[in-house]
Order: structure tokens, then C-alpha cells, then sequence
């Protein structure tokens, strides 16, 4: 992790640490599960958190 | 590996903060850029968990952007969420009042590439998508103050959020797009 001012550049391994935070933290699932469950359509319907970490994964 | 020019990520990360912190909230967002690709996200965070920008008197705007570096090392926004609510738990489906969101990219389902939520009670409308120009931050936060009493920190908010909007108007590329719908 590289910090400089308000930009933090990370690795593609804390890219996802960040995103597996998210996870962990709305879904109580893991960014494996979550990208599991999403291939066999098994995530919430109209939820705000899935939404919010879709935005992510491009990013991880 | 895609070389990193951090200065226009700097720049961006201090006029995001200079106009939150001037007008509603102490706290900072940070720009996260993934060093293997030229996505950025723009959230608040502490120790790589995601929080809310915090308000006074104790709401919470969610905020969140994908961006993209261009080869000219402009910044693009990809898609933004923000959502304004009673409490930091971004899940809590009573606490939010209004969610904007916006996406360049078009969507499966057709919903406007930029919409409005509101949260309702006499009609189950939540989810629907409400059509909307695309808004700058700006006219959020100018929101928040006006009509939901979020307290302004500054007395000149309106003039500096006024002209922080002028730029967005300037710069943003997305009218070259002819989004639809």
C-alpha cells in the first residue's frame, strides 16, 4: 500500500482485501462466496448492498 | 503493469475533500487506485472498511464512485452511488431518505443512467427508478442543506458549492454520450 495525501495506490491483493471487507461486512459472505453465489444467481434481490459491491468488483 | 500518474488522482482527492469539508462534513474520501488496472473508487474509509461521510446533526451520506484514468490521465467517472440517511449503516432500509445513482454504462434492465430512489411510505416505490439528469455532487449537498437541514459549515456554502458546480458543468464528458434512457 502506497499513501500519499488522500490517494492510496494498493496492490491487487488489498484491492480485494478492500472489497472482501465490504463483503464480509454487508452480505456476512466473503468475496469468493459472494462471486460463487453470484454465478449460480443465488444473491439477494434489490439489495443496496449488492449493488454498492458490484460497483467494486471492477475495481478488485 | 499500468504506470500510475498520481498527480490528477491528488488533485481530484483535494477538491472532493475541499468541498466536503467546507460545506458539511470533517470527514475525507480517499482515492483508491488498484495499481494493476486504472480503476479507481472513491469512498471514506478506516482501515479498508468503507463508512459514510459523516453530518451534522448525526446523518450520513454513503458515498461512492468508480472512476476510470484516461490515457490523457483525465479522470472519468464510470458510476456513482450516493445515498443520504439517518443512520451509517448503509443496509438500513428504514434509515435512508433518497439514493442517487448514476452509470454510464447501460444496463440489462434499461433504468435511466441516472435516477433517483426515494424512500416513500404511502406507495411501494423504493425500488423504482426515478428518471434524472445527471447531478453533480454539488446539487446534492446543496440539497442536503436547503431541505433536509444538514448544517452548513461554512456561511459562503452556497457561493462555493455554486462555483465547484460551474467546473462539473465544465468538464464533464458524459453529454457527448447521448445516454438513453
Amino acid at each position: 500500500m502506497t499513501k500519499d495525501g488522500d490517494v492510496i495506490i494498493l496492490t491487487a491483493k488489498e484491492a480485494q482485501e478492500l472489497v472482501n471487507k465490504e463483503c464480509l461486512k454487508r452480505l456476512g459472505m466473503n468475496l469468493l462466496e459472494y462471486k460463487e453465489k453470484k454465478k449460480k444467481h443465488e444473491l439477494p434481490k434489490n439489495s443496496i448492498a449488492v449493488h454498492d459491491i458490484e460497483l467494486m468488483l471492477e475495481f478488485a | 503493469m499500468h504506470k500510475i500518474n498520481i498527480e490528477p488522482l491528488k488533485e481530484y482527492a483535494s477538491y472532493l475533500n475541499s468541498i466536503f469539508n467546507q460545506t458539511v462534513t470533517d470527514s475525507r474520501v480517499t482515492v483508491f487506485q488498484n495499481k494493476n488496472n486504472s480503476v479507481l473508487y472513491i469512498t471514506r474509509h478506516q482501515n479498508l472498511v468503507v463508512l459514510p461521510l459523516e453530518l451534522k446533526p448525526h446523518r450520513y451520506l454513503h458515498f461512492m464512485q468508480r472512476a476510470t484514468v484516461q490515457p490523457d490521465d483525465k479522470i472519468r467517472i464510470e458510476e456513482c452511488r450516493y445515498a443520504y440517511s439517518l443512520s451509517d449503516d448503509p443496509d438500513n432500509e428504514k434509515s435512508w431518505v433518497c439514493r442517487y445513482e448514476f452509470s454510464l454504462a447501460p444496463n440489462k434492465f434499461h433504468y435511466p443512467h441516472a435516477h433517483i430512489h426515494v424512500n416513500a411510505k404511502e406507495h411501494d416505490i423504493k425500488h423504482i427508478h426515478f428518471p434524472t439528469g445527471r447531478i453533480s455532487i454539488e446539487q446534492l449537498l446543496a440539497h442536503l442543506i436547503i431541505e433536509h437541514h444538514v448544517e452548513p459549515r461554512d456561511i459562503n456554502w452556497f457561493k462555493l458549492l455554486a462555483e465547484s458546480h460551474k467546473e462539473f458543468i465544465k468538464k464533464r464528458t458524459d453529454t457527448e454520450l447521448y445516454l438513453f434512457p
